[in-house]
Order: structure tokens, then C-alpha cells, then sequence
């Protein structure tokens, strides 16, 4: 049969392949064509051998050349026939359809000259019964130069003992299934492969390309090649198994050799004959899995000869080396230039370049000079940036319209507008001028001039009327306290409206204790009497007039004048003890007072007094003297009856002079008085009216000059 | 015209009487002589008259005298002095937080007892009076009761500026609200309204009495009056 070898791998491939079965090279098919020999072919594989791979190891010429023949052994000739055998009879069976039909009987030609080969090769001989250690064969091996076929027969013996009809006819190195152990026989070797052994079938090309390479002692050295048992037995098992015919379908027909599902003590050979192509051959050649408790190692390492030891070494570079070799640097592999194209290129790992630092040199200080000194920590790295806040604010559409109500409120209030802001000026200023003129004129002129007379209240209002009633039912043995909480600001007006009643006082005899909650009030009520007393000259004795001075604490401090009023203010201003003496040693309490008089111009004062003091008093009337602009505020309290009356401004104190029929500063210048109050009430009105009239609201005016 | 203390004092208060009246005419030098100079006598007088008339009849007599409580007072007092210094004014909050509370607490209490009760006392006193009242009275009463009701009741609601918020709706006062608000401004624009009367008497009074003042002491000059 033709066949075609691979140049890449040396492998025979069949002739019409195209590509190589083993190594998938395209295959030139200029090759000439090998003989039906089969030793023809073998010797074309050799001379072809050293021109397929540069890798190749070259021959050991000092090993004397032996004739092919001789070189070959028996065992494998026969396996290359075999394989020949059966490629013929796959080509032929595909080409007339009845191979699987063939009766077994009938044995090929092919068969018998192997049965018979051995017998003729002189350079083999019969396989040594291993149960028995024939010692023919025993003579046999120590006289040939295949001292290999002894170490095999050492570990095969125990697997043939078993009788097989085919075994005395079929050399024992003829099939591969002596390579194998027997926990790898053909008969799990379905599974083995299935399974994708790591050590076999991932492998196959490297153990190929051993095999290669063991082939070349093989050949120059005329010795058999040692092989892996797995390895070797595998490649060559699976090489069967998986090697398609290029001219029929064989794995179809199941007529594989390999493939045949036989017991183990059978032979491949019989094996093959047994198999029956009207069967599955899955299920003739996968058997149940066995595992053989007896399985040896096919080669024992220590009875292999000196030729095989080196090949061993390369044959299985898979293996650990053991410790001691474990140092030796072995020398890369040279792989063959298509081979390292195709091998994976190891990715060159980058390491990032770590940029040193430059060793800067102390500068300063004991390390001055010295490079690589450990560096303090930087003094910026412990400072950061104030974080900074958003200062925007928030603003509601509620708070945006009364924003825009107070600013048109101060556009209108504003004077320095731009553009107008002389005009405005010029214009404020002769109107104040106008007005200080005109209200100097209304007072003055009544004061210097024309005595204007004034027009007198037929009526009298209530808290005065109630004041001058509470003032006549005061008992005269009674002392009157007066709170004097005024200060300068208005001291004109409480002047005028207190100095009638003081008046009426100290017309009815009635001694007087003052205090103050304001520093300077004390004093000016002292102004205020001085003209009085200049009237009523009882009153220069201490036991008429008695000055408690000043009253601290506020809110607080009339509640402890109300609680205790001797231990609040136990001295008088000239610190002498108050309460021992008249007029005041028969008081114990506020209430002991003939009345508390208030003087003061705010009434938030007067409200303190009454919230605080009021309480303490009880029946004791009070009576407040307050200025006319905080009359309003207090009139809530003289309606609920907590204060007995009032007196505020000009007009009260006119009143009461009437009522005591003692006119004296209020009624002279009451006229006054009502002049400027005229005049004040027509400025406010006529301002009024020409406000009205000529206003404008600024927003309307942008809104016209946008417009 | 014999020159005494009281003329002198006269023509001290006549001439720093002129100075606050030159602020008619703009912020001058004599105007800031006036202000400064009543505000530091008024400080002085007030200094004297704290150490006069508190600290002397109140803490030093006392602790003369040998009454230790008055070291109470003295211990408060030196620690509201510490508020001066940044890193002991944490002391001072002692004698602050003491008077605070104890001024709160009689503020409130007086606002309460003094005010808000007896007002509205006073409101339902103002009805209380109309069965006794003759019958031409009554209706005046129960006018004048109502009329301050209203304006007591509409001022209060004015104030009343929070309202019901609702999702998805505009929020706005009530109309009730709204009507009681509108009426409670009128209230407060007529208290507002006699309040300004009142400021404006005050000061009319206080202008009457100086130029009254100016014009004796120009008399008094002149030898006229």
C-alpha cells in the first residue's frame, strides 16, 4: 500500500491523505510512493528521517551501521505490517462492502506471513513462555545482541500465562498490548481516552515526537526503542484507534484493530478476528472497567541497559527529577523552527519602573551631609483647607414679597435717591426749616406776644377725677410713697403733671417717701419739689419728706420691696436707718402707705409696678403719673380698676389744677399748648393730603422708566 | 440779678438747652457736646449712686456688721466679673443663669397674675355691669363690652400668622381669620394712631416747657420778666 511520509513528523500517512494524520502537515504528494515492502517502507522512513526535523538527534556514528534488517526488530516490522495488513484489508473491504461479511476462517495472506515471521526472521526469536522461563528462549536472548527483549519478556511472562490459542503462534513483542500494562489495555483504553488521560492523550504529540527521537538510536544502533509503557502503548494503541482510513469509513464499520472488546488474556490479534462488525463497537471495545491488582510496572529501571538509560532520562522529561539531579541546568530545548512558531511566546511581564527617590542630602542640622536619611513629615500635609460653606440662603416666595414690600418701603423713606438727591435735600431742608419756624412761632408767639386764651375742658376726664378723689380720701397720718422712675428726657412734661399733685399733697399735710428705679429719677424728683417746698416749708423736715434712694433689681427688686419693703431699703440716701424713724416707723408693709404714687414716662415701668407691687398693695390706692404718650397703654389697667387713676400730660395736670383750684405753669400754658397741638394736628393733615396726592410708589415709577 | 448757684445753673442749662436745639439744624459739635456730656454725667451719677446707695448700705455695711449672708452676694458678683476674662467667663454663668431665672420667673408670674388675668377680668366686668345699668345704659355697655371684645379678640388673631399647610393647595388664612385680621389691624392702627398722638403731646409739652425755659432765661437777661 502507498504511503506518504510526513515531513513534518515522519509519520507514514496513507497515500491519499492529504494532510497528516498525526501532526495535521499538508503532505507532498510528489513523495514517491513506498513499496508494498514493508521493510521497503521502513527503509524510506529512515533515509527520509534526518531530513524531517533539524532537531533530530544525529546518529552516533561510532555505533558500527548494521544492515535495515537487522536494525528493525522482528516485533515491530510485524506491527508495520500488520498495519499495512489491515489498511489493505479496510481499503479492500470498503471497496467491495462485504468486509463485514468476511468469514473468519478465511486468514489473509497477510496474517499467515506474520504468523510465520517469526519463525523466519532469524533475528528474532520465539517469545519465551513467561510461566514457563523456556530456556530456549532464555538461551536465545543471552546469545542475540536484543537484550531488550529479555526485559520485556521479564514483565510480560505474567500476562500470557494464561493459554491462548494464539499465543505460541504470535510473537510476544508483536502486539502492542504487551507494552501495556494491564490496567491500560485496549480494553479501557476507550475510557482512557474518553477520560482524556493527561499523561496519554493530551500528550500524544510530545510522546510522538519522543518516539521520534528514540527512533534514531533505533536505527543507528540497531537496538530496540525503549519506550514509555503508558506512553509508548497509548500513542501506539491510540494511533490505531484514532488513525482514520482516507479511503473508507472505517471507524464506522467498528473494524478497527485496537478497537476489539476481547478479555484480557486474549491476544490484540485474536481479538481482532473476534470482533464483530454487526456489533456496536462501543460495545465490544468498551468492556466494563477492571482494575488488576496485579499490574506491574512494564519496565524495571534498574535492569535496563546502558543505551536505554539516557533515552529514559529524555524519554521521560516529564518525570521529577530526583533531588540530587535537581541542580543540574539542563539545556533548553531546541525545537524545530515551525514547532517554536507555533509553541505559545511567554508574555514578557512589565514590571512597572519603581522611580527611586533621589537621596537628597541633609542640608542642616546633626545629619548634615548624609544621604538617605528618613525624612520628617511634611508639615503641609497636616494643614488643609478650611472647608468652606455655602452662604447662600434659602428664600421663600412668601419672604420674597415682603422683602419686596420692605424695600419699596425704603425706597420711599429714601432721600439720597440718585439723580434727586440734591433736589431732595435742598427740598427737606427748607420744609424742616419751615416747620421748626412755624412751631417755634406757635410757642412763642402765645409765650412773648398775644395771650391767646385757652379753651378749658367743661368735662374732666375720668382718671383724673378718680386721682383727685383718691389723693382728698388719703388720711393724713399716712405717708405717700412715690416712685420717681423718670429720667431727664421727659422731665418737663412729668414736671407739669406731677407738680399739681404734689401740690395737693403737701396741702393736706401728708408726708412723703420717694424712691427711685431709675439712678437719676430720685434726683429729679428732688428738682421737682424744690419749688414746692419753698411753698409748704414743713416739708424741709425729714419726718415729712424721707429719700429712699434708689431701688435696684428692676422687676426684682419690687418684688422684694413688695414682700419686705424695710429690708429692701433699709437706709435712706443719707444712709441713715429709714424705718426706724417718722414717718415711716409705722410701716410694715405697702400696704401700710397711704397710697403709691408712680411716676414714670414708660409704660412697660408702670406695668412692672402694677404686676409686681399692685398685689402687695390691696385696698391701698395706687395712682400713676405717666407722659401722655404712654397713657394709652395704661388705660387697660385704670378699667380693670388695678390702678385708682392717672394723670398724663399738659392736659391732665390743667385738669387737676382746676380741680384743686390751684392754677399754676399747666394752665399758663395750656393756650400754648393748644396752638402748637393745632398747628402740629394741621402740619400732619396737610402732610397727609399732599402725600396722598402726589404719591407714587417707586416700583411704579421703574416700571415706567423700564417701560 | 444776683449771680447764685441757681442762676448758674440756669446758664448751664440755657446754653446746653441751645446745643440739643442746634440738631434742628443738622448733627453739630454742640449737639455731640450736649449727648456726651449728658450721657457721661448720667454715668458718673449712676456710678456714685450705685456704690452710695447699693453697695455701701447693702454689702459692705452688712459684711461690717458681720452678716455672712452677704458674702452670697458678693461671691455672685465676683463671678459675673469673670465674664470679662474668655477663659473663666464660664464661672460667670452662675450668677447670669440665676438671674435670668429668677427675672423670668417673676416676669412671667407678674405677666400672668397682673395682666393677662385681671384683663380679662376686666373685659367680663365691663358685661357684668349691664344688669345693674339703667336700660338706656345697658345698650351703651354692651356696645362698649363688645366693641372691646372685638378689638381685643381681632388684635389677637391678627397676630395669628401660621396657617394650615395643604399639599397641592395654596395655603392661606381662613376667610374668618382673614375678616378678624382685617379688623384687628384697624384696632391696632387706632392704637397706633393714639400712641403717635401721645408721643407727639409729649414732645409738644417738652418743646413748650424748654422754649418756656429759653424764654425766662432771655427775660431774666434782658431783666424783663
Amino acid at each position: 500500500m502507498a504511503e506518504i511520509t510526513c515531513p513534518i513528523c515522519g509519520r507514514s500517512n496513507d497515500a491519499n491523505a492529504e494532510r497528516c494524520w498525526y501532526c495535521q502537515a499538508v503532505l507532498p504528494h510528489d513523495t514517491p510512493p513506498a513499496s508494498d515492502d514493508s521493510q521497503d517502507w521502513l527503509d524510506e522512513l529512515r533515509s527520509e528521517k534526518p531530513s524531517t526535523g533539524k532537531s533530530k538527534p544525529q546518529p552516533d556514528k561510532s555505533v558500527p551501521q548494521k544492515p535495515p534488517e537487522a536494525e528493525v526488530p522482528g516485533w515491530l516490522a510485524r506491527i508495520r505490517l500488520r498495519e499495512q495488513v489491515e489498511r489493505k484489508g479496510k481499503s479492500v473491504d470498503s471497496g467491495t462492502s462485504s468486509s463485514s461479511t468476511a468469514p473468519e476462517s478465511v486468514i489473509p495472506d497477510w496474517l499467515s506471513e506474520i504468523n510465520n515471521e517469526p519463525k523466519d526472521k532469524p533475528g528474532v526469536s520465539a517469545p519465551p513462555k513467561s510461566s514457563g522461563g523456556s530456556p530456549k528462549s532464555g538461551q536465545s536472548q543471552k546469545e542475540e545482541p536484543d537484550d531488550w527483549v529479555k526485559k520485556l519478556e521479564s514483565w510480560r511472562s505474567d500476562t500470557n500465562e494464561s493459554g491462548n490459542p494464539f499465543q505460541e503462534e504470535i510473537p510476544e513483542e508483536l502486539p502492542a498490548e504487551p507494552d501495556l500494562p494491564k490496567s491500560k489495555k485496549p480494553t479501557d483504553l476507550s475510557s482512557a481516552e474518553s477520560s482524556s488521560d493527561e499523561d496519554s492523550e493530551a500528550n500524544w504529540f510530545t510522546t510522538f515526537m519522543q518516539e521520534s527521537a528514540d527512533d534514531q538510536p533505533l536505527k543507528k544502533n540497531s537496538a530496540p526503542q525503549q519506550r514509555s509503557p503508558r506512553g509508548s502503548g497509548k500513542a501506539e494503541t491510540g494511533s490505531l484507534a484514532k488513525k482514520p482510513s482516507a479511503t473508507t469509513g472505517s471507524e464506522s464499520t467498528g473494524e478497527k484493530p485496537v478497537a476489539t472488546s476481547v478479555p484480557e488474556e486474549e491476544n490484540w490479534l485474536t481479538s481482532f478476528k473476534g470482533i464483530k462488525p454487526d456489533q456496536s463497537l462501543s460495545e465490544q471495545v468498551i468492556p466494563p472497567a477492571q482494575k488488576d491488582s496485579k499490574t506491574k510496572a512494564p519496565f524495571k529501571t534498574t535492569k535496563l541497559t546502558d543505551w536505554i538509560q539516557p533515552k529514559k532520562s529524555t524519554s521521560s522529561s516529564n518525570e521529577i527529577p530526583p533531588k540530587d539531579e535537581a541542580n543540574i541546568k539542563l539545556e533548553p530545548a531546541i525545537l524545530p523552527d515551525w514547532l517554536e512558531e507555533l509553541s505559545p511566546k511567554p508574555k514578557e511581564v512589565v514590571h512597572p519602573r519603581k522611580e527611586e527617590p533621589p537621596l537628597d542630602a541633609e542640608e542642616s542640622g546633626p545629619l548634615a551631609g548624609i544621604e538617605g536619611t528618613l525624612q520628617g513629615e511634611e508639615l503641609s500635609y497636616l494643614y488643609t483647607r478650611p472647608q468652606t460653606y455655602s452662604s447662600s440662603l434659602t428664600v421663600t416666595e412668601s419672604q420674597e414679597n415682603r422683602l419686596q414690600v420692605l424695600k419699596n418701603i425704603a425706597d420711599q423713606a429714601r432721600w439720597e435717591d440718585e439723580g434727586l438727591a440734591q433736589k431732595s435735600v435742598s427740598r427737606a431742608w427748607i420744609l424742616r426749616l419751615v416747620v421748626i419756624l412755624l412751631m417755634f412761632a406757635a410757642v412763642l408767639i402765645p409765650v412773648i406776644a398775644v395771650k391767646i386764651p385757652a379753651i378749658t375742658p367743661s368735662l374732666y376726664p375720668n382718671e383724673v377725677i378718680q386721682t383727685f378723689n383718691a389723693v382728698n380720701a388719703l388720711p393724713v397720718n399716712k405717708p405717700v410713697l412715690i416712685a420717681a422712675d423718670f429720667d431727664g428726657s421727659l422731665y418737663g412734661e412729668l414736671n407739669w403733671s406731677l407738680s399739681p399733685l404734689l401740690a395737693h399733697l403737701m396741702a393736706k399735710n401728708i408726708p412723703l417717701a420717694f424712691l427711685s428705679t431709675n439712678s437719676v429719677g430720685a434726683a429729679l424728683f428732688t428738682q421737682s419739689l424744690a419749688p414746692l417746698v419753698s411753698r409748704y416749708s414743713a416739708y424741709t423736715s425729714p419726718t415729712q419728706l424721707v429719700d429712699l434712694g434708689y431701688l435696684a433689681g428692676g422687676s426684682i427688686g419690687l418684688q422684694s420691696l413688695a414682700r419686705n419693703p424695710a429690708a429692701t431699703l433699709p437706709l435712706n440716701s443719707s444712709l441713715q436707718p429709714a424705718w426706724q424713724t417718722q414717718p415711716l416707723s409705722s410701716i410694715h408693709e405697702l400696704s401700710d402707705f397711704g397710697a403709691l404714687i408712680v411716676v414714670t414716662e414708660n409704660a412697660d415701668t408702670a406695668r412692672y409696678w402694677i404686676e409686681q407691687v399692685k398685689p402687695a398693695l390691696g385696698s391701698t390706692p395706687m395712682l400713676v403719673v405717666i407722659s401722655a404718650q404712654s397713657a394709652p397703654l395704661l388705660q387697660p389697667y385704670f378699667d380693670s380698676g388695678q390702678i385708682n387713676g392717672y394723670l398724663s400730660g399738659l392736659n391732665s395736670a390743667a385738669a387737676y389744677e382746676t380741680l384743686t383750684k390751684d392754677p399754676q405753669n399747666a394752665n399758663a400754658l395750656l393756650s400754648t399748648f393748644q396752638v402748637t397741638m393745632l398747628l402740629a394736628v394741621l402740619l400732619v393733615l396737610v402732610g397727609g393730603v399732599v402725600s396722598l396726592t402726589l404719591y407714587r410708589p417707586v416700583v411704579e415709577e421703574k416700571r415706567g422708566k423700564s417701560a | 440779678m444776683s449771680l447764685n448757684a441757681d442762676f448758674l445753673w440756669m446758664i448751664v442749662s440755657f446754653v446746653l438747652t441751645i446745643c440739643v436745639f442746634s440738631y434742628l439744624f443738622g448733627d453739630n459739635p454742640l449737639f455731640r457736646f450736649a449727648t456726651g456730656l449728658l450721657i457721661g454725667v448720667s454715668a458718673g451719677y449712676f456710678a456714685v449712686v450705685i456704690i452710695y446707695q447699693v453697695l455701701l448700705p447693702k454689702l459692705i455695711v452688712p459684711l461690717l456688721q458681720g452678716s455672712f449672708i452677704a458674702l452670697i452676694p458678693l461671691l455672685l458678683s465676683g463671678l459675673l466679673l469673670t465674664k470679662l476674662s474668655p477663659k473663666l467667663s464660664r464661672l460667670g454663668n452662675l450668677p447670669v443663669t440665676y438671674l435670668v431665672a429668677v427675672g423670668a420667673a417673676i416676669a412671667i408670674g407678674g405677666s400672668l397674675l397682673g395682666t393677662l388675668f385681671t384683663q380679662i377680668k376686666g373685659a367680663i366686668n365691663t358685661f357684668a355691669s349691664v344688669p345693674a345699668a339703667s336700660p338706656n345704659q345697658k345698650w351703651i355697655l354692651v356696645l362698649e363690652g363688645g366693641f372691646i371684645l372685638l378689638g381685643t379678640i381681632a388684635a389677637l388673631v391678627y397676630f395669628n400668622f401660621s396657617v394650615i399647610k395643604t399639599k397641592g393647595i395654596n395655603s392661606n388664612r381662613s376667610p374668618m381669620v382673614r375678616l378678624f385680621s382685617g379688623i384687628g389691624q384697624f384696632f391696632i392702627a387706632i392704637t397706633l394712631g393714639a400712641v403717635f398722638a401721645g408721643v407727639m403731646t409729649s414732645t409738644i409739652t417738652a418743646l413748650i416747657e424748654r422754649s418756656a425755659f429759653i424764654v425766662n432765661v432771655i427775660k431774666t437777661f434782658l431783666g424783663i420778666g
